[in-house]
């Protein structure tokens, strides 16, 4: 028997963890999601589970109920009890008819057909009961974010896995030639004055500042916890408002901010922040996304993509359209409804199709750099499917009204970029196939197949 | 990106974006707009690039994050990042700088190429107190927003005129929005507008339950 004690003052939260079954499916992100907690609306400020004294002829028996709630925590007993509370698919009028007949303090958790939301029906004493109701119910709060849940989570998943994590990103950088192309620019960016950068007016920190902010990064490498690295990168925000703030005594807002973030993250100097801005941008809870930690990873990511193409950036001043589709991916992934991500998604592979006249198509996953030509990715089919006359074959892009043959000189990784990069994009196929005879300008052939024409990556920016 | 709890007591979360080239006069705006009610959950609390606010409109209850960009021309390329998943969008420009206006227009373009019509969007001339000065016409302007699907209004951060109206009223056609969208998604299944990731723990299937009177039979 169960009861338990009200108290009217301020709600207090019950990380009820109901009936927890773990349905573990892992996905490669690690992200970490958990169902829900339970917190009561209104006036119940503790729940206490204990044997009932009041039982009638309380001592007659000694049967261990009492020293049970000596020996369990009350969140054990609430997981062994719950069936016997948890009662969702009863009624109004049933639940009521129970708790009638039972002493005041019995309570059940139900869903209430009339609020569309669980509620915890209590049966109350007479003299407490409000309005003459016996029963009085209290809607549940669900939440799809429990801090202490996913902290919990954090520790037994991420805490273990946070090296793996960490080399895996570092080698994936490497590889790439990310790695090496942000060292140089950062270097580069270090020697610039704050102005270049677009710092105007406000004063930036002095050297020992920055040291002290380059000793917050360190200490936040360390840390696995992705809410945690997110308060220690908030810190180092609101050092540098600070300081802006100290010597001029006004407000800043972005137009001051991000020039005089991405200054302070080129003096620091840290290459590996970079891989500490996409474990945090991974990992963090979407929910925290669109708050305050998210707008300032969100920052901390823009000045890091601008010191990253700092060369570029002199001439075009634009994202790279590999860092639009890595964005456009992360942004997928973490936002959208989706399913597991497919191979094809991660930016060093390309799924390409062979198309033979008689046997339809063989689909391979090739490892293809960012920078490789069309004319490297068909040597490589020609391996890979063994195909016996390359000379007659050539990579086309696919699309479902199009085919279009690429130039031996385009780099597909990019065309694949340029194309997940608009809003919208059609599905589209890489596919290797024999090239159609070559009298590709007679318009004979429907509008729908071959026009024979080479893509460069510049037409498809419109 | 409606988010609450049941119905009837539903909380609205919206994400603004505030575009605009630099010196137009973002910053002011919003911090006229929030000074009074300065979060002090907020580590960076008293700056203006990052600031929220709760409303009651018609008794529900809103929740406002208002993001700032950078203006300058070098950090435009940055704007899809701030942008995405905003449910509301203010176009800043100086009444008294044609060039400010014209920024405008390409935020404009972009938006609705990058998020369609989902986005309200507002356009403000700012500076109203420099009335003498102005050098774009009203009617240009209005006529523009309209033309964009889009809403005008002037303020002046200065005199803290029109700034309040702009914020309600975006708040109301957010509301519209979203309430649309819900109805278009059909009720009930307001639940799984939520991504779930990764490890999961699942509330377990009631039918375990045991039986009729079985909440307290044990006395």
């Amino acid at each position: 028997m169960y009861s338990f004690t009200r108290r009217w003052r301020q709600c207090l939260i019950l990380s009820l963890s109901l009936s927890l079954s773990l349905s573990l499916s892992l996905s490669l992100s690690l992200s970490l999601s958990l169902s829900f907690s339970i917190r009561l609306e209104g006036e119940v400020s503790g729940v206490y589970l204990q044997s009932l004294t009041c039982a009638g002829a309380s001592g007659e028996r000694d049967s261990g109920y009492d020293s049970l709630r000596r020996r369990m925590s009350v969140l054990d007993r609430l997981r062994l009890t719950h069936p016997v509370w948890l009662l969702l698919t009863l009624s109004d009028a049933e639940a009521t008819r129970i708790l009638l007949q039972q002493p005041p303090g019995v309570f059940l958790v139900r869903k209430s057909s009339t609020l569309q939301r669980k509620v915890l029906s209590l049966r109350v004493s007479d003299d407490d009961a409000s309005g003459g109701a016996s029963v009085c119910d209290f809607p549940v709060r669900e939440s799809q974010y429990n801090t202490v849940l996913e902290k919990a989570m954090h520790k037994c998943v991420l805490k273990p896995l946070k090296g793996v994590v960490e080399v895996a990103l570092h080698d994936f950088q490497v590889s790439s030639g990310g790695w090496q192309q942000l060292r140089e620019n950062l270097a580069l960016a270090k020697t610039r004055r704050p102005q270049d950068l677009g710092v105007d007016g406000a004063v930036p920190p002095d050297p020992m500042a920055i040291e002290k902010i380059r000793h917050k990064f360190h200490n936040m490498r360390k840390m696995y916890s992705p809410d945690k690295k997110v308060s220690l990168l908030l810190r180092v925000c609101k050092l540098i408002y600070t300081i802006m703030q100290d010597n001029s005594g006004r407000m800043y807002g972005a137009d001051d901010f991000l020039p005089m973030l991405t200054y302070v993250l080129a003096q620091c100097d840290m290459p590996q922040l970079d891989t500490e801005i996409l474990y945090m941008m991974e990992l963090l809870d979407p929910s925290l996304l669109h708050g305050e930690g998210g707008y300032y990873l969100t920052s901390a990511y823009g000045a890091m993509a601008l010191i990253k193409n700092f060369q570029e950036e002199q001439a075009a001043r634009v994202l790279s359209s590999e860092a639009r589709d890595t964005l456009h991916q992360w942004h997928r992934r973490r936002t959208a409804q989706r399913t597991a991500p497919s191979v094809d998604d991660f930016q060093n592979y390309l799924r390409v199709a062979l198309q033979e006249a008689n046997s339809g198509c063989t689909a391979k996953t090739l490892l293809v750099h960012p920078y490789s030509t069309t004319e490297e990715v068909c040597s490589l089919c020609t391996y890979k499917f063994k195909v016996h006359d390359p000379e007659n074959h050539a990579l086309f892009l696919i699309t479902e009204a199009t085919s279009q043959q690429l130039a031996p000189d385009t780099h597909p990784q990019r065309i694949k970029a340029e194309i997940h990069s608009h809003p919208n994009s059609q599905p589209f196929h890489f596919v290797y196939r024999r090239v159609p005879n070559l009298n590709l300008c007679i318009p004979a052939i429907p509008a729908n197949q071959h026009n024979g024409n080479c893509l460069q990556p510049s037409q498809l920016d419109d | 990106m409606a988010a609450g709890g049941g119905a009837g007591n539903k909380t609205y979360s919206f994400k603004v974006v505030l575009l605009g080239e630099g010196c137009v006069g973002k910053t002011s705006l919003v911090l006229r707009y929030c000074e009074n009610k300065f979060n002090d959950k907020h580590i960076t609390t008293l700056q203006a690039s990052f600031l929220t606010k709760k409303l009651n409109i018609t008794g529900k209850r809103v929740n406002l994050a208002i993001w700032d960009t950078a203006g300058q021309e070098r950090f435009h390329a940055l704007g899809p990042i701030y942008y995405r998943d905003s449910n509301g969008a203010i176009l800043v420009y100086d009444i008294t700088d044609e060039d400010s206006f014209q920024k405008v227009k390409n935020w404009v373009k972009e938006l609705r190429k990058m998020l369609g019509n989902e986005i309200c969007l507002c356009i403000v001339g700012n500076k109203v107190d420099l009335e003498k000065e102005r050098h774009v016409s009203v009617e240009e302007a209005e006529g523009y927003a309209e033309s964009v699907g889009a809403k005008h209004y002037h303020t002046s951060a200065k005199l803290n005129k029109g700034i309040e109206e702009l914020f309600l009223d975006l708040c109301k056609r957010m509301m519209e929005t979203a309430q649309a969208e819900e109805r278009a998604k059909g009720n009930g299944a307001s639940q799984s507008t939520a991504s779930r990731r990764g490890v999961q723990i699942v509330d377990d299937d009631p039918q375990a339950a045991t039986a009729a009177g079985g909440c307290c039979s044990s006395a």
